[in-house]
């Protein structure tokens, strides 16, 4: 049989991190081959390239045979390729048929031709099984339904390939059960599917073939028949952890930040424990709640019941500056647009969450604040020509220093790292590592939220894994193995 | 490397190069007309009036720095004058400094319920101070109905129109001094305090600042509040200026204000601008009005002619600002590399 779809030698390049690495993946038509790896692997990414939203580095991407020389969203859509993402597209205030041909009208003498577009819609939406009249609003539609109304688009349109991003995320059971009877339905009408999933167990219920990415790598493509949960596993996780984590474990101290029953919208009943001189690491899937209860209990954003103590002191709910001056902080998960003020200079980054303590008095004493800011840049090793630089003019692993100097500056005892080297290159990583070890040595707590298994492993003294917003288990790190993290994460998607 | 550190400079001072353009075009015009358009008499009026534009723009650049807006300002002047007018008139056996201080503390009191509507209840800075822009002007018309309160305090108005002293014909007034007074305050609270750290972050990403620990509610709150008092002092100088106290004052000072900073090269996004920039705005928005007059050209032109600066001149900051950051960075690194 004919290839439908071919990335050859696909090659991705970010500034500092190189997002996928010479990938050859195949699809035919009616199949549907499933892509997983952890967050961050890459997946997004070539999907990205296909949609047009990206443009590869180097490699190829053949249609049908064709070379497609120059992608763009709209030479993809027009080959027949359709996206089908995790948050819908979906304009909710027009009616199912209208968001079908939006962008693709149908036309009589000038006016958008609404009884020909239901007709059709309603046609489209009786092939795939869904009985909904197509004169309904969207907005009136639950999401199982509206992600129905994505697909009888794409069929609108005439696709050849359809792009699954996390589709099952938030569906209902019955839900998904009627989304893979769809999807059955596409592969008798030819159309090529790749199949992006969490949950591991969608592979042998819906897939055909399984591609399995680490690190922006290509691991492995195997027929789903060849394979067992295990292999998949290892293949996601794999490789074996370097000598990169330089965190020794001591004798841990008293309880410096303990969130006691926290809940809220999007976790319930989250109760984690740091002491003074551990590092506890917090596993899961995106979406399993971690970066919510860690803003929550910072004072970010609100919850509903449940309390944060730090060092013996509870917490008001809501408020960063409380947390900060009783010594708590929070690395966020999104240096750019939380941790920095990138069009403000390094010095200025540092040094404001300790204004206080630097100019007592509310005058700006400049030579006070270039001393201690030249210390944090030198004992940090900040890779700048100065500290005037703006942040925004830094590398990543760089800018994540700036991030740290700030609370190392500000006499912080606890601290949250939410996903600490995501986009971070091995060295700025390797040297980070060091410096969360330096710090729990001094009797700070840290709990560190990420995604990255061997970091998780290869830091933690502990690890609380999360999964659909409840906290689902506590290992040890000693004897703890990515197998079990993993089964844990995805116990409760 | 040289010529990189010139063209930085230069493009740092994209405010002075609009206000030398927009002199050389009036000064060019005027002479083909057979007046002199930068006669010292005639500088010493642009400055005198652009004055009360500065300490204006200074309110509305300490909102624009945290991200905000502030469109109350000109009913916000008309409603505290009109509403503790009587005190200010000569007629009044009230110490005109009680209304003086009365006015100041209504401002802030008007700033900060803009501030808690826009940090507790969430709504929009544009939509929140337009709501208090017609509010202001709809009670100062009820409180005073048709009246004018006419004929102030003498020894108040100097601050309006007190006269200093003269270098050859050019006559410096109170107003100017107080123009100048405000800007050193407020570059010295933004630029040497912690305040005016915090109002940068907050501006330059606020999110940032939450995490930072910054509280932005009272930050934001603290600015309108100062954007409130200072409109109540530039209120105090305009009615100084008319000797009466009416409603209709400062209908045009919301938008004035906004283009002086703008002008000024504050952005509306937050976290960038010079407080000295106020000035050169000031000087722009007046000489146009001037200048036009001179010209015997009619007020709708000169609405025209605003409009197309703002954009000309926002532009021009956004630009340049970019390059020159650009320009500032790759000096710094080359200056390493030679060490």
């Amino acid at each position: 049989m004919e290839k439908l779809l071919e990335f050859r030698h696909i090659t991705k390049v970010f500034p500092g991190v190189t997002a996928l690495d010479d990938i050859n993946i195949d699809l035919y038509p009616g199949e549907v081959h499933i892509i997983v790896g952890e967050n961050g692997a890459g997946k997004s990414t070539l999907m990205k390239i296909l949609s047009g939203a990206y443009e590869a580095t180097s490699g190829e991407l053949y249609m049908e045979g064709k070379l497609i020389a120059k992608n763009s969203p709209q030479v993809s859509a027009s080959l027949g390729i359709s996206m089908i993402y995790q948050e819908l597209n979906l304009v909710p205030e027009l009616s199912i048929a209208s968001n079908i041909f939006l962008g693709h009208e149908l036309r009589r003498g000038g006016f958008v031709n609404k009884a020909a577009q239901e007709k059709r819609a309603n046609e489209l939406l009786k092939e795939i099984g869904v009985y909904v009249n197509a004169g309904t609003l969207v907005k009136q539609l639950g999401v199982g339904t509206q992600q129905m109304v994505e697909i009888a688009k794409a069929l609108s349109r005439q696709a050849k390939v359809i792009v699954f991003d996390e589709p099952t995320s938030s569906l209902t059971d019955s839900e998904i059960t009627e989304l893979f009877h769809i999807i059955r339905l596409l592969k008798e009408r030819n159309v090529g599917m790749f199949y992006i999933s969490h949950r591991l167990e969608e592979l042998f219920q819906i897939g055909d073939r399984v591609s399995v990415l680490r690190d922006g790598k290509h691991i492995l493509t195997d027929t789903i028949d060849h394979m067992t949960m295990d292999d998949v596993i290892e293949g996601i996780a794999g490789r074996k952890i370097e000598n990169l984590f330089p965190h020794v474990r001591k004798p841990a101290g008293d309880p410096m930040l303990e969130i006691r029953h926290l809940t809220g919208s999007k976790f319930s009943d989250v109760s984690m424990t740091v002491r003074a001189g551990e590092i506890v690491g917090v596993s899961g899937l995106v979406g399993a709640g971690r970066t919510e209860t860690a803003r929550a209990a910072f004072g970010i954003d609100k919850y509903e019941s449940g309390e944060v103590v730090v060092c013996g002191r509870k917490l008001p709910k809501r408020s960063p500056s409380r947390a900060n001056r009783l010594g708590m902080c929070l690395l966020p998960e999104d240096r750019k647009t939380e941790g920095l003020a990138l069009e403000l200079s390094i010095r200025e980054n540092i040094v404001v969450s300790s204004l206080k303590a630097l100019n007592p008095r509310g005058i700006v004493r400049a030579k006070n604040e270039a001393t201690e800011v030249g210390k944090s840049i030198n004992s940090l090793e900040i890779a700048t020509s100065s500290m005037e630089k703006l942040v925004r003019f830094l590398s990543g692993g760089t800018q994540q220093k700036v991030v740290i100097a700030k609370w190392l500056l500000s006499n912080s005892r606890v601290f949250i790292f939410d996903e600490p080297t995501r986009g971070i290159d091995v060295g700025a990583k390797s040297s980070i590592y060091q410096l969360m070890d330096e710090l729990v040595a001094g009797g700070a707590a840290i709990l560190m939220i990420s995604s990255d298994m061997t970091e998780i492993l290869g830091m933690s003294d502990r690890i609380y894994v999360m999964s659909g917003g409840k906290l689902v288990g506590e290992l040890d790190s000693e004897g703890a193995t990515q197998n079990e993290i993993l089964k844990l994460a995805f116990s409760n998607v | 490397m040289n010529r990189k550190k010139i063209m930085a400079r230069l493009y740092g001072m994209s405010t002075l190069i609009i206000v030398v353009i927009v002199f050389l075009i009036f000064t060019v015009a005027c002479s083909a007309n057979g007046t002199n358009f930068i006669k010292p008499s005639n500088l010493s009026t642009i400055l005198n009036q652009a004055s009360f534009l500065v300490i204006l723009g200074v309110g509305q650049a300490l909102v624009l720095l945290t991200g905000g807006i502030d469109l109350s300002v000109g009913s916000l002047m008309a409603f505290v004058t009109v509403f503790w007018g009587e005190w200010l008139m000569k007629s009044s056996d009230m110490p005109f400094m009680v209304a003086v201080v009365l006015i100041l503390l209504s401002g802030g009191v008007v700033g900060l319920l803009n501030g808690l509507m826009i940090t507790k209840l969430k709504i929009p800075p544009f939509i929140a101070t337009f709501a208090t822009m017609y509010a202001c002007r709809g009670l100062g018309w009820i409180y005073l109905r048709n009246r004018v309160l006419y004929s102030l305090d003498e020894s108040f108005r100097w601050i309006s129109t007190g006269k200093l002293f003269k270098i050859d014909q050019f006559l410096v007034k109170a107003p100017m001094l107080v123009a100048v007074l405000c800007l050193l305050i407020a570059w010295y609270v933004l630029r040497k305090t912690n305040a005016g750290r915090k109002i940068y972050f907050t501006g330059s990403n606020e999110t940032a600042a939450r995490f930072s620990g910054i509280n932005t509610d009272r930050v934001k709150i603290a600015v309108y509040i100062a954007s409130g008092v200072i409109a109540a002092f530039a209120g105090l100088m305009y009615v100084g200026k008319l000797n009466a106290c009416e409603p209709g004052l400062g209908t045009d000072s919301n938008f004035e204000a906004i283009t002086v900073a703008l002008i000024g090269g504050f952005t509306m996004s937050g976290g960038y601008g010079n407080i000295w920039g106020v000035a050169g705005g000031a000087i722009v928005v007046y000489t146009i009005q001037s200048g036009m007059n001179s010209l015997k050209m009619p007020g709708q032109l000169h609405d025209l002619i605003s409009g197309a600066l703002i954009i000309l001149a926002v532009f021009i900051n956004q630009e340049l600002v970019n390059r020159r950051m650009r320009l500032e960075n790759d000096i710094r690194d080359e200056r390493v590399k030679k060490d």
